[in-house]
């Protein structure tokens, strides 16, 4: 019999996660998508090619290099570590740390190579996260546009990283057994592991994709419609014809 | 709208504390207005800036042009910012009545 | 609203009948104000886009140079921004509306608009922000839509309204009658005269010449050298052309407060090109002006004839083709060039004057930053009112800073609002330099 609370955090609420996050992130961008743009207001000189500008955008974060290279530090190292950290969360659990075999990796010298990159990843974004705060705390421009959501959504962060780099760092996770788990949910017949740290870890992050579509957090899927807006030449909707 | 005293008169001036109605001035006027641009005293070469704003503004309807105005006062336009400090537009121009020279100017 | 004590926002204009708008009482004025931002969010899309996704990153602030020249948090673009998102998610967000407290949401109040109408009109709604922001959210958009929420409330500064009431009854923003307009075109048709021996004709309601000319109307005040220049461009190069005396003026203000009046300025100017039955038409030197003929013109109009072009895209070809012949020595001085906002990050013109300076001019020297990174000059979106004069040298502090490193004695400025401004900029941040068209330059180098 699992503890209620855990069967809460672990057995229902990602449900209502999964819901939350899908239906409000999708529904925003139709949403954004059915706004009309009434006139052409390119930012000029617009990019040769705009979907090229975008994917430079997203890999290298080109714009905050070239202009303030200090919080382009932060920002990049943060979500390409956060970018690792999620991949091999994916390889993590669908082939258990095993994706080096391919390569001709042993069993175990892959789940060696895949907790190594996993802790850089983690212990980048954690770096990168605190100097993000940092920055917000003592950088006077920085601060005069925060409200208390710009720090806390950054605390809630930290809380997910710094749990999940506990279980990479000083636990032995088994990973067949969140395997297993993420399985049950999927067949609608939850079972919930007991490891506390794992359900910590867990409920800070669904926490975090519950906010995520009512939140900043949308840049992430906005930045695409934004730089597309601006970039995109003679972007502009048909006149509309007054009645 | 305001009512701006200048020796001892009221006069109905704008924001810009430029005359509202341009109509009622003369020369009287003008020397209370020239009290605002700290000219407590005006010289023939001021008058004939002066005068020449106030006809053209009857006549045209508008402010002349400054390449004119210096043109035809025989005044570069240095020499016009010594007489009028403001300048033909801001300063000139309120003392002679006309309405504030507007647009991107 | 208060205008009294020291002047820190534009005086009120107190007549707007000419919009025809409904009255909205002053106690109403919050709550129509969040109607109106509703109606907006689902009607212009880059509102909608850049309430939802900044991320606060604050890359805009050491970027923008209201924020850099007036100290004031509430300029950094990000922050200027919040000044509508916070209204908009109290009202139209989940978290607003269950935790504004968390997240920054505000409700509308009097307060409320004394803030916008203090930092909208301390926006120059440059666009440099768009530049440097990762997800090129354009803080201008937010200003024009705060403003046009303004406009509709009935709070609009009397220098802009006035402006406005000028290019409805007379054609320009300067208000200059038609009688008035030829008296000044005969005068520079005798200056020219006796300039160069050259009787060079200035047309004025000419029907089926090729080109209608459309200046601002301060080169009929201030700015005249522009004019000239563009007169013996065009009679060097053999076009024929007309100005229009029903509208002699580029510049459109619309565009700063008001969408109706940006439309009906585009429309008669189009009126006036079928009433001469011209083939074309070339823009004058104005920023403004020409972002909206670029980048708006089908938009706000049933239909678009005629191509439209920039006066200094028709000096370049003249010069390309071989039309016009110029002889730079006649501008012997060090000269730099603004990159008016509109052109350069409004329009895409960035190349064309700097490749007629590099002809008509002996000392050509960069600035920087420039082109689409230039700073604006601190009177862009109409701020030219003389009450906020002590912000306005602040706001023309970084451009100041960048021509006092050139040493330049001429900083050209194609843009009849920059004309305007620079003098008061540069002279208020101490940099000694004569601010002058790129017309004024071709027309001192031009071989007649």
């Amino acid at each position: 019999m699992t503890n209620p609370l855990a069967f809460l955090v672990a057995g229902i609420l990602p449900y209502v996660t999964a819901l939350v996050f899908v239906v409000g992130v999708v529904g925003t961008m139709m949403r954004w998508n059915r706004v009309r743009v009434p006139l052409r207001i390119t930012v000029t000189p617009a990019p040769s090619n705009v979907v090229a500008d975008i994917a430079y955008e997203l890999l290298f974060f080109k714009t905050l290099f070239r202009s303030t290279r200090a919080l382009w530090g932060g920002g990049w190292v943060f979500h390409v570590c956060l970018a690792l950290a999620l991949i091999g969360h994916v390889f993590g659990i669908a082939v258990l740390a095993h994706q080096f075999v391919a390569l001709g990796a042993s069993a175990s010298q892959s789940e060696q190579l895949s907790a190594f990159f996993g802790g850089i990843a983690g212990l980048g974004m954690l770096v990168a996260l605190l100097y993000l705060l940092y920055r917000r705390t003592s950088v006077r421009a920085v601060q005069a546009i925060s409200d208390a959501s710009d720090y806390l959504v950054l605390l809630l962060v930290i809380s997910i990283v710094l749990t999940g780099n506990y279980m990479r760092f000083f636990m032995q996770v088994d990973l067949a057994e969140i395997r297993d788990y993420l399985g049950s949910l999927f067949t609608l017949n939850p079972a919930p592991p007991a490891n506390a740290m794992f359900l910590v870890h867990i409920f800070f992050v669904q926490l975090l994709l519950l906010y995520f579509p009512y939140s900043k957090l949308m840049h992430s899927c906005g930045m695409f419609f934004t730089r597309w807006l601006m970039g995109k030449r003679d972007l502009v909707s048909p006149r509309e014809v007054a009645a | 709208m305001a009512i701006l005293t200048l020796r001892g008169h009221d006069f109905e001036v704008d924001e810009d504390g430029f005359l509202e109605d341009p109509s009622i001035w003369n020369e009287e006027i003008a020397a209370c207005f020239a009290d605002t641009e700290d000219l407590p005293e005006l010289t023939e070469d001021h008058w004939k800036v002066i005068n020449y704003l106030h006809n053209y503004y009857a006549q045209f309807g508008i402010a002349p042009m400054i390449r004119k105005l210096c043109k035809e006062t025989g005044f570069d336009l240095k020499y016009i910012y010594k007489l009028f400090p403001s300048g033909p537009a801001k300063g000139a121009c309120k003392i002679a009545g006309l309405p504030k020279p507007t647009g991107c100017v | 609203m208060t205008t009294g004590g020291t002047p820190i926002k534009p005086f009120l204009a107190k007549d707007l009948s000419l919009l025809g708008l409904p009255e909205i009482a002053p106690e109403n004025r919050p709550r129509k104000a969040v109607e109106l931002l509703g109606e907006m969010k689902e009607q212009i899309r880059s509102l909608r886009l850049f309430m939802d996704s900044c991320a606060k990153c604050g890359a805009c602030a050491e970027q923008c140079h209201s924020y850099l020249g007036t100290q004031d948090p509430n300029n950094i673009p990000a922050a200027r921004v919040d000044l509508v998102r916070k209204v908009y998610k109290r009202y139209y967000t989940t978290m607003g509306k269950i935790a504004p407290g968390i997240v920054g949401a505000e409700d509308a109040t009097q307060e409320t608009l004394e803030q916008w109408y203090k930092y909208f009109w301390q926006c120059n709604e440059c666009r440099r922000c768009a530049v440097f922001c990762p997800m090129k959210i354009d803080t201008a958009e937010v200003t024009i839509a705060a403003r046009q929420i303004m406009t509709k409330l009935g709070i609009v500064p009397k220098f802009v309204m006035g402006i406005a009431n000028n290019m409805h009854k007379t054609g320009n923003n300067m208000g200059i009658p038609v009688l008035a307009l030829k008296d000044s075109v005969e005068f520079l048709e005798q200056e020219m005269l006796e300039e160069t021996g050259k009787a060079i004709p200035i047309p004025v309601d000419q029907e089926g010449a090729d080109v209608l000319y459309n200046p601002s109307s301060s080169d009929f005040f201030a700015n005249p050298d522009s004019m000239i220049g563009a007169a013996k461009m065009f009679y060097a190069a053999g076009t024929t052309w007309t100005i229009s005396s029903d509208i002699v003026e580029t510049a459109n203000f619309g565009l700063f407060f008001d969408k109706g009046v940006m439309k009906e300025h585009s429309n008669r100017l189009l009126n006036a090109a079928r009433k001469l039955k011209v083939k074309r038409i070339v823009g004058g030197e104005c920023g403004h002006g020409w972002r909206t003929w670029k980048m708006f013109t089908p938009e706000l109009n049933d239909r678009v004839e005629f191509p439209i072009q920039h006066a200094v895209e028709e000096a370049m070809q003249y010069l390309q083709q071989g039309r016009i012949k110029v002889d730079p020595s006649a501008n012997p001085e060090k000269v730099t060039l603004h990159d008016p906002c509109n052109m350069a990050r409004g329009a895409g013109i960035i190349e064309e004057p700097r490749y007629v300076l590099g002809r008509v001019v002996e000392n050509f020297v960069e600035m920087y930053p420039n082109r689409e990174k230039s700073f604006c000059c601190g009177g862009g979106s109409g701020i030219l009112m003389d009450e906020i004069k002590e912000t306005r040298i602040k706001l023309g502090k970084a451009k100041a800073d960048s021509v006092r490193a050139t040493g330049a004695e001429i900083l050209v400025a194609p843009c009849a609002i920059c004309k305007a401004q620079l003098p008061v900029a540069m002279e208020g941040n101490g940099v000694e330099v004569t601010v002058k068209g790129l017309l004024d330059l071709v027309g001192n180098a031009i071989v007649l």
